[in-house]
This record gives structure tokens, sequence and C-alpha cells, in this order.
């Protein structure tokens, strides 16, 4: 085994120092974009141009990596197997007194090694060069390494991928690359699950279905029979994705092509005047605005119905916040985002000229400084730590403050303020110190806090969200009002505040959570408080919730038809991806419904060909409950993988018989031997 | 010979789409013995080959190499088995020695006396790259490859196929040479019928996929016959139906027949026609396997009646 | 009696109408007919003869025990192959049998030269007495 490892990467050998070759120019070529950001920075030419480009470990690499790997990966597999693509080269290859399962063995560790120099070595270096202390000024976590990591070892996938459609014996000319499918499945899912973990258990069984599925093909030289068990059943899974695949692109097609009604929704809208309005989307027709009464809108210069951007014209700004008073480390494994966007482990905070703020989540801010592009120390509540990424205590994840202002007034950025669960900091960065801006008193606790910017200023106030109370302070630490937190947490935690400019009055709204809310039955009304600075409330009143999703059963016909070829058995996918949340979310029951009259239509057809060429009864139900769970893409996989047997009229009976079986299943007679014609010549 | 056969196929059949490539083969390779398989182009030769060698399916039937089952080779029979492909071809990246020692170490047996013999046999030079070898050079290699871990079963596909004269003679001596040792057999396909004549012992004919032919070599010269019929003056009798007749050729007063398994009866049906002269024409080996695989029938020389009228004329 | 072995000069063709085993026996007899070979000449072995023709080892086998049962070889054990004293095997009318064609060859080739009758019978003479000449001095079989 040993000498056919060596003649493989013997032969293969320029395949990967072409691919080390590219590659590295590629990671070259970012790396040094990188190095000339962070110059640009220092020299005062550039500007702040998003998070993930400043650490290409999140940015620009994954990408690069996956498509570069991917056709590093597939383009390897396939040469490994076209080069002796000749029947008697092949034959040489197989003769020897090796089994097959251990020559195929060799061809992949061989592959794998290659694939290593080609794609792993330059990455390798790519992670130490970006490590280094003073080459880019922006936090490193070895958690970052894993976007890259999930793209190597998708290429891995597609290596497999790329052995199956060379190896297979394939009528269609396009079922042959039907493998690829599976790895194309196994990229789409890794980028998208919010775990590392889930990402590697897709690409796992991405690998072990097209793996299991050349090496099968290997051992039968590309055709369906002759194959190992685990090996056919490997090769139908991999046909059953690719089907999959094409059937979903094909669909997506003809969904563009059909007319489409609009996803139906309806929301309420405060306005300057601090009047409120409510807009409701109908799955088919154009947007009304009403005002609580029914009545609708008209706009006052042309008599007709208000269009949508006057209207949004007229709405006041509404800073919002999800208020949330778990512990400081639960707060952030609930909200996290992606395991591979940079916003999961750093944000830009501020870009002094000499120094670089980050917001790092083990929660305190991280100061580079921007001509060396070193580190320089750390900021928490209690101060500045020099040269030490921690201390002895850490801010509150500040993405849980979020809101969205249109118009005049916004989100600070870069924010004022940090908070702890006691108290709300003023950051001075310049002398790197943090004060005590707000504390929460009686052992209350800070739920959420934000600042507020508007065009004319970059600090009017501040939003903060304790337990028993909403206020809003003033940048010198004055209050402007304040109103008691009621309806209480946690049924309710979206808190937000429009603000009346003219009137130097504000509405409070109290939200319910939206999960509470589902589980009601949509019955909780939102709260709704009109504000004076200075004085306090002084009104209130609640109004009814308007759901937003439940307009997806309003689906159009033909789409929820072109919908349902998605097969039952892929309903689990979701399961898999999302977690068990998924199944509320996602999955209604009329769309399963009509996928598995789908399936069993399938079903059919399989019964009926597998009747026509004389399957076994246990290979007919097996099947049948393949069909019924894959549906259309499980009928595509069976009828590219399935080689059908010729037909003869039986000697005996004259029925149909299939011609690679002894006795006939009509009659039980052996096959006749040839006919002779009287010139035969036999002897021993 | 109480040996079991070195080859056994009962029923070997393969299908491609709907039609059989080969059916209902049925074969015993004797141990010992040189063995030529037969049969003209697309007639199932290799396909059958790669059936006994593992390398294809069978669709139906079964059949043992060496006491072993076809369809489950394993690993330690196919070291005793041999196998010359027709196209002879190799990794045109290795060079002769390195063909040598990559082989020489998936073999236990392996005689790298053997190897080098055959490489100087056919004038090869250790340091040639495979891709710069001519077509008979290759071949030679191939050889020495195969010959080296000194198989019992030698299996060779169409060996001497665009060879020169030259190391298509190098060749048949090695075959003759593989036979000192008593016990090794050789089972080869050609259509090089000078080479078949030399050195088999038992043929075995394909015609259109199935076996018509399976006996030893003299056998079969002598089971196909010419009888030459002259008749003075009249045009000749239609041909009568004799079991075993290949082919027919009427001329002007006389008829050419060509049939398998010539015996007492059907002399008796031919005298009967009452021919002026009655002659058995030996036949080539290689006449002899034409007329068995070419067209059947009947062939017509003899010219329109008038014109043959104005010709007797002196 | 010489016991070395004799360097023979048989050539076979192939696709001749004549099998192989049968030009190797009549090219053996036309050399022992011919004084090239004697009796007790030493014949090489099957195996010998076989790689030296580039012929299956059977085919020499057959020819050998062709001409063992026509008496003409015999094969002495840890010996080899030797020819030994010819005996009488043919009837006549099998020897006739076996001239007729030869004859008949000659004399078509002879007329179809243009040969007169006379001009063949010298020319038959001829020869006659040449081959009388060349066994003279070798041991001759009555």
């Amino acid at each position: 085994m040993k000498t056919l490892i060596g003649k493989e990467l013997r032969e293969h050998l320029k395949v990967a120092v072409l691919g080390l070759g590219i590659f590295t120019f590629v990671l070259v070529q970012i790396y040094r974009e990188c190095t000339q950001y962070f110059a640009n920075l220092a020299s005062g030419q550039g500007s702040w141009n998003g998070d993930a480009n400043a650490q290409p470990l999140l940015g620009a690499l994954p990408s690069s990596v996956m498509i570069y790997c991917a056709i590093f990966g597939a383009a390897l597999g396939w040469l490994q197997v076209h080069s002796e693509r000749h029947r008697d080269l092949w034959a040489f290859l197989i003769h020897r007194p090796l089994s097959r399962s251990r020559i195929f063995f060799s061809k992949v560790i061989a592959g794998l090694c290659l694939y290593a120099l080609g794609a792993v070595l330059p990455l390798l270096g790519m992670i130490v060069a970006i490590r280094m202390p003073g080459h880019l000024a922006v936090p490193f976590e070895w958690g970052m390494v894993l976007p890259v990591t999930v793209g190597l070892l998708c290429g891995i996938v597609y290596y497999f991928a790329g052995l199956l459609t060379g190896l297979r014996q394939a009528r269609w000319y396009g079922s042959r690359a039907l493998g690829v499918g599976v790895a194309i499945v196994a990229w789409i899912a890794a980028n998208d699950v919010p775990e590392f973990w889930r990402a590697l258990v897709l690409i796992g069984l991405g690998g072990a279905i097209t793996g299991g599925a050349a090496w099968g093909s290997f051992l039968s030289g590309g055709y369906y029979e002759g194959q190992p068990r685990w090996g056919r059943r490997a090769l139908v899974a991999s046909l059953l994705v690719g089907s999959f695949v094409v059937v979903l692109f094909v669909t997506a097609l003809l969904e563009s092509l059909l007319p489409r009604g609009s996803y139906p929704w309806s929301r309420y809208q405060t306005t300057k005047d601090g009047a409120i309005y409510k807009l409701t989307q109908p799955a088919h027709g154009a947007l009304q605005i009403t005002d609580l009464a029914g009545q609708p809108l008209k706009d006052a210069k042309t008599g007709r119905a208000m269009t949508l951007n006057d209207f949004n014209r007229q709405a006041a700004s509404e800073p919002s916040v999800q208020a949330n008073f778990e512990e400081g480390a639960q707060y952030e494994r609930a909200h996290r985002s992606r395991y591979g966007e940079s916003s999961r482990f750093f944000t830009l905070w501020r870009q002094t000229p000499d120094t670089l703020w980050y917001w790092n989540r083990n929660g305190r801010l991280w100061a580079y400084d921007v001509a060396s592009r070193r580190f320089m120390g750390s900021l928490g509540p209690s101060g500045f730590t020099p040269g030490s990424t921690t201390g002895s205590d850490r801010f509150n994840d500040p993405e849980g403050r979020g809101g969205h202002g249109n118009g005049y007034y916004e989100q600070s950025y870069p924010a004022r303020t940090l908070s702890t669960d006691t108290a709300v900091y003023r950051l001075d960065l310049d002398s790197r110190t943090a004060t005590v801006f707000f504390a929460a008193t009686n052992g209350d606790r800070i739920g959420g806090a934000l600042d507020i910017a508007s065009k004319d200023s970059d600090w009017v106030s501040t939003f903060i969200v304790t337990r028993s109370s909403i206020q809003l302070l003033a940048p010198d630490g004055k209050l402007v009002w304040q109103i008691p937190y009621e309806p209480a947490y946690p049924a309710y935690d979206g808190i937000s505040y429009f603000i009346l400019d003219a009137t130097n009055k504000f509405v409070v709204w109290i939200e319910p959570d939206g999960r509470t809310n589902k589980l009601s039955g949509w019955t909780l009304p939102s709260h709704v408080t009109w504000v004076a600075a200075g004085q306090g409330a002084l009104q209130s009143t609640n109004l009814p919730s308007l759901s937003g999703y439940r307009g997806w059963r309003e689906l159009p016909l033909t789409e929820r038809v072109v919908r349902s070829v998605v097969p039952p058995g892929f309903f689990a996918a979701p399961l898999l991806l999302y977690g068990f949340a998924a199944l509320r979310d996602f999955i209604f029951w009329t769309d399963v419904a009509a996928s598995v009259t789908v399936a069993v239509v399938c079903a059919g057809i399989g019964w009926g060909l597998g009747r026509r060429n004389h399957f076994s009864v246990g290979g007919q139900c097996k099947w049948a409950v393949f069909h019924v769970l894959f549906g259309l893409p499980g009928l595509l996989a069976f009828l590219s993988a399935q080689e059908w047997p010729a037909q003869e009229p039986c000697a005996q009976c004259k029925k149909p018989r299939v011609v690679n079986r002894d006795h006939c299943e009509s009659c039980g007679a052996d096959f006749a031997p040839p006919a002779r014609n009287g010139t035969e010549i036999f002897e021993v | 010979m109480n040996e079991p056969p070195a080859i056994s196929v009962r029923d070997l059949t393969r299908y491609y789409g709907s039609k059989p490539a080969v059916e209902g083969l049925n074969l015993d390779v004797p141990r010992g013995s040189v063995f030529a398989f037969l049969g003209r182009n697309g007639s199932g030769k290799t396909t059958t080959i790669r059936m006994l060698l593992g390398l294809v399916q069978p669709t139906r039937g079964r059949g043992s190499i060496l006491g072993h089952d076809i369809r489950n080779l394993p690993t330690e029979a196919r070291a005793r088995i041999g196998y010359l492909t027709e196209e002879h071809q190799l990794y045109g990246w290795m060079n002769v020695r390195e063909c040598g020692e990559f082989q020489s170490r998936f073999y236990p047996r392996w005689n790298e006396k053997i190897f080098r013999s055959v490489a100087g046999h056919f004038n090869l030079q250790m340091t040639t790259r495979v891709k710069h070898l001519s077509r008979g050079e290759r071949a030679g290699l191939c050889l020495g490859l195969t010959l080296a871990p000194e198989p019992e079963l030698l299996i060779m596909d169409d060996p001497t196929l665009g060879l020169d004269p030259v190391a298509s003679r190098a060749l048949i001596e090695s075959m003759i040479f593989l036979t000192r040792r008593s016990g090794r057999t050789i089972f080869f396909s050609s259509h090089q019928l000078a080479d078949v004549e030399r050195v088999a012992d038992k043929i075995a004919i394909l015609d259109r996929s199935v076996l018509r032919v399976c006996c030893p070599l003299e056998t079969f010269r002598q089971s196909v016959q010419r009888v030459r019929l002259r008749f003075s003056g009249t045009p000749p009798p239609p041909v009568p139906a004799i079991p075993g007749l290949l082919q027919a050729v009427r001329t002007e007063g006389e008829l050419r027949l060509t049939c398998v398994n010539y015996g007492a009866a059907a002399e008796k049906a031919l005298r009967a026609l009452a021919p002026a002269e009655l002659e058995r024409v030996p036949l080539s080996l290689e006449d002899a396997f034409i007329s068995y695989l070419g067209d059947r029938g009947e062939k017509s020389f003899i010219l329109a009646e008038t014109e043959s009228e104005t010709e007797a004329q002196p | 009696m010489c016991s070395s072995t004799v360097k023979l000069d048989i050539t076979i063709s192939t696709g001749s109408k004549v099998p192989i085993y049968k030009q190797i026996t009549d090219q053996i007899w036309l050399a022992v007919a011919g004084g090239k070979l004697a009796v007790g000449d030493q014949l090489p072995s099957v195996r010998v003869l076989a790689e030296d023709l580039v012929v299956n080892p059977n085919t020499i086998a057959h020819a050998y025990a062709d001409l063992t049962r026509d008496g003409l070889i015999e094969s002495r054990a840890g010996r080899g192959v030797f020819i030994v004293h010819k005996r009488q095997v043919f009837t006549p009318e099998e020897a006739w049998r076996r001239l007729e064609p030869l004859l008949d060859a000659a004399i078509g080739e002879a007329m179809a030269l243009n040969f007169s009758h006379d001009e063949l019978k010298e020319a038959f003479e001829k020869k006659l007495g040449q081959w009388k000449a060349a066994m003279k001095g070798k041991p001759s079989d009555e």
C-alpha cells in the first residue's frame, strides 16, 4: 500500500504544487490589502471600512478559501481518477494482489496529503502571519479560525465528489456530476448554521456520503450493480442530495416566473405629532394607512390616500432597547451571531488619530496603536489595564442595544456609554477612563441603555431601562423623564420611544416578547404612554397586537404547489440546522401534506418500474419507503443510479424475463443455451 | 489429465444495453495448455477476458479461475495470474527501472532476472520513460512485468497487436519459453493466425458473442474441408442442403463447397450430383478460419445464358 | 556411428496447407533420404527444437511421435532421440500413394516448361545417378 501512496503522490504532485502557488498568491494579496488598509489608517489617508475588512479571517478569507478549496479539492479528486481512465491502465492498477479497498484508500490518503500541501499549508502560513503581534491592529482569537476551517473541510467533501464524478459510469452526462450536489449543500449549510459543531456534523455527513459513494463506485468500476451495500446506499444518498439541489434550482426558477403576491403584514407607526397610525399590507392589493378608528389617512394636499414615502417623512424617530436582565454571560449566548461573523467577536468602537478601540466579547474595550499596530491594553468599568486583555470586571454586551432611528435622531456611533448590571458608565477614550454616569439604586438592575445622537449633535440623550423604571437622561446626567416599567419583564421586553420634537414630548411603547405573545395567541396588547420632559407620564393606553407572520398561510396556490416538491424527509433538515425552534417557525402542516402527496405519487412510479424489472419483494418495499420519504429528488436519484437489465422473452413461457437471473420469474426455467447452427466443432 | 482446469466457465453472459456481448459461454481451459481464443473484432473476446479477471461483472453465469470464483477473486490468487492488456498501457512518467521496482513490491515471488532478461531481449534502457517507448518496447516492458512474478496462468489480450515482426517474434518466443515449466497455462486472444498456428494447443472461436468452436488446433483444421466438384459442359446444379455447409461458390463448370464435419453422408449427397470430378482440397489454417467466420451462403459467378452461348462458339 | 547432435536445417512456414508437424516430419524424412541424416544421428530434444523453430513443443512431440510410429526414430531414455534403422512400415500401396503426388507435381511442372518425354527421362536418370554417387560411402539399407 505504501508503494501505491508513493506513486500517487509522485503522479499528482504537480497539481498540488500548482495549487499551492495559486493559493499562496491569493493569500498574499489579501494580506497585503489588509496591511495596506492599516497603513492608510495610520497615515490618516483611509477611514474605517467595516469590521470584517480589518480581520481577514472573518472577512475576505472565508469565501476565498471556500472557493479555492472547492475547486482545488474537486479538481484533485477528478484528476486522480481521470489519469487512469484508459481501461487497460485501470486494469493494470486493479489487477494486483491488493484488495480494491486498499487501492482506493491508498489513493485517498495520497490525495489528502496533496490537499494538505496545496490548501492547508498556505493557510497555516497566513494564520501565523495574522497572529503575529504588530502585523494587524485587530483582535485575534483562535475561534476566528473556524470559518476558514469549515472551508478547508468542505474542500475535502468536494475532493470525494470529484472522485465520484470521475468514477461513475453514468448514462446521462449530467448525472455524473450530481455528487457535487452534496458538496454544494454542505457548503451552503455550513455557512448558514449558527454553531460550528453543526457545520462539522453537516460536513462530516456530506463527506461520509460522498466518500462512501466514491468507495463503492471504485469497487464496482463505476457501475451500480456489484457495489457493496453501503456503497450503493451512499451513492443513492449523494445522488439524492444532488437531485434535490437541481429540483430546488428549477423550482426557484419557476417561482421567479410566477406572479407573486406580497407577504401580508401590519404594524403601528407613531408620527411626529404624537398620533398613532396602523399600516396594513394585504396579500394582494395596495398598502393601507389608517388611523386607530380605521379611517384611511389622506394626504392633506392631494386628497388621495397617503403614500408610504410621504408617510415615512412624517414618522418620528424611534430608538429602542430590548431589555434583558439575565446574567451577562447568558445574555451573550442568547443573542450571539453566527460563528463566522465578526460581530460575534468584536466591533470597532472608535477610531482616534493614534488608537483603534474595539469592543471585544470579553466585555472590555481593547486599544491598538495605529502606527505600530500593537495591542496597548484594555478598558473596563474599573479602568484601563495596560498590556492585558482581561481585567477584574467587564461591561455588558452592547449588542443587546438595538434600535433604529430614521431621520433626524439616530443611535450614537460611536456610543458614549457602556453599562454593567448595576451602572451605566461614561467613557473618555482619550484619557482611557470610565466614570459612573447613572447608578441603579436599591438593588435595581440595568436591562439596557442606548445613546442618542442627532444631526446636529453627537450626544443628545441616553435612554436607560432598569427593572423598575424607564428613564431618559441628558449628557450632563440630569433626568429628562422617568416612568415605571409596567407591564413588567419578562413578558414585555421591547421598549422604544418616539421623539416628538416640536412639543418636547415623547411616546413610549412597551411591547410584549414575540414568543410569549405567539404562545398566548397574539392576545397581549402593546402599552403606549405619552410623556412630557420634566413631568413624567401624561396618559397611557393599550393597543391590540398585530401579528407579523401569520400571513404565510395565505400564499397563493401555485406557490404552495411549487414548494411541495420538498420531500417529507427533508423537513428534518431545519431541525438539524437550526434546532427545535425551527419546527415552530418554518413548518406548516399543509406544506407537509402536499409534500407527502407528491412523494406517494413518486412511490407509485417507482413501484411500477420495479415490477416491470422484476425486483424482489424486499427490494420493492425498501424502495417504496425511500420514495415516500424523499419524493421527487428521490425518484430522480433512483432513475440515475439504477441500472436496468435487458429483458428477453422466455423460451418456455414466452413472457419477458430479465437476463441477469438464472431462473425465469414466471415459469422458473433456466436460460436455454444459444441455438446451434450445425457448424459447431466441440472436442475435448 | 485429471487436474481441474485452469479456467472453467458456465453460461457466462454479459449484456451491454439490450445486446449481449458474450452469451452462454461454456469453456474449460486445461492446465498446462496454450489456449488461443479467436474471433472477429467485436465478437466478445476482450469482454470475456475482463470477466475472467473480475474487471467486469458478468450479467449471468459463473466461472472459476485457478479454482477461485471469478466474481470474488481473492487477492493472493491475483498474484498467480498474469494479465497482459491489449494496449500495453503503463504510467507514462515512470521509467523502465521504476516500473520494475513498482511492480516488484506487490508480488512476493518476483524474479528480477526474468524481468531484466525480457527487458534486455527487447533492448530496453533502464532510464527511458514509458512515454518515450515505442509500442513494441512497451509491449516488451509489459511482458517483463507480467512474467517476472512467475504466474501460473498468463492471460493475454491480443499480445502482438500493432507490433513489428521482430517484437512479435520475441513475444511468441517468450510464450514458448514459458511452457518450459509444466503446469503453466497460457490463455490468449489473437488475430495473428500465424502465431496461433505456431503456439496454440487448443483453440476456441467466438462467433458474434456465441462460442462455436472449442477443440485442438489440428481438429479444427481437419474439420473444415473444401470440396471441389467439376462438371463438364453443363452448369453446376443447385447446391444440396448439407449439414455443416459454410460457403458455396458456383462458377462455370465448377462448384466449390466449404463445409464442416464432412462425413460419409455429405459425400454421398455430393456424389449424387454426378460430378465429373470430386476433389478434397487442403486448406491452410488462415483459409479455414476465414471460411468459418466469413459470410455464410452462396456466391455465384455464372454469366447470363445468352452470353455463354456466343462465347462457346470456337 | 556418431552420437553428437546434428544441426538440423528445418524451416517451417505458417499459413501453408500443410500442418506444421507434417512439415517437420517431411523435412526429416527428406534429410534422411538425402543422406544429410544418418542412422545413429541424434535429433534435438523436443524442447530445444521447439524453442529453435518457435513452435509449440506439443507439435514437435506430435511430429516425433509420427516418426517413431513410422519407425524412423527412437527415443532412448536419458539420452535423447536417435535415427534408427528404417523399418519398412508402409505397404507398397501406401508407399505408392505417398510417392504419386510428388511424381505428378514434377511431371506436370516439366510439361509446363515444355520438356519433351525423352528430355524428361534423361533428366530423371541424371538425377538418380547424382543421388547414387552421393550415397556412396554411406551405409545404406537394402
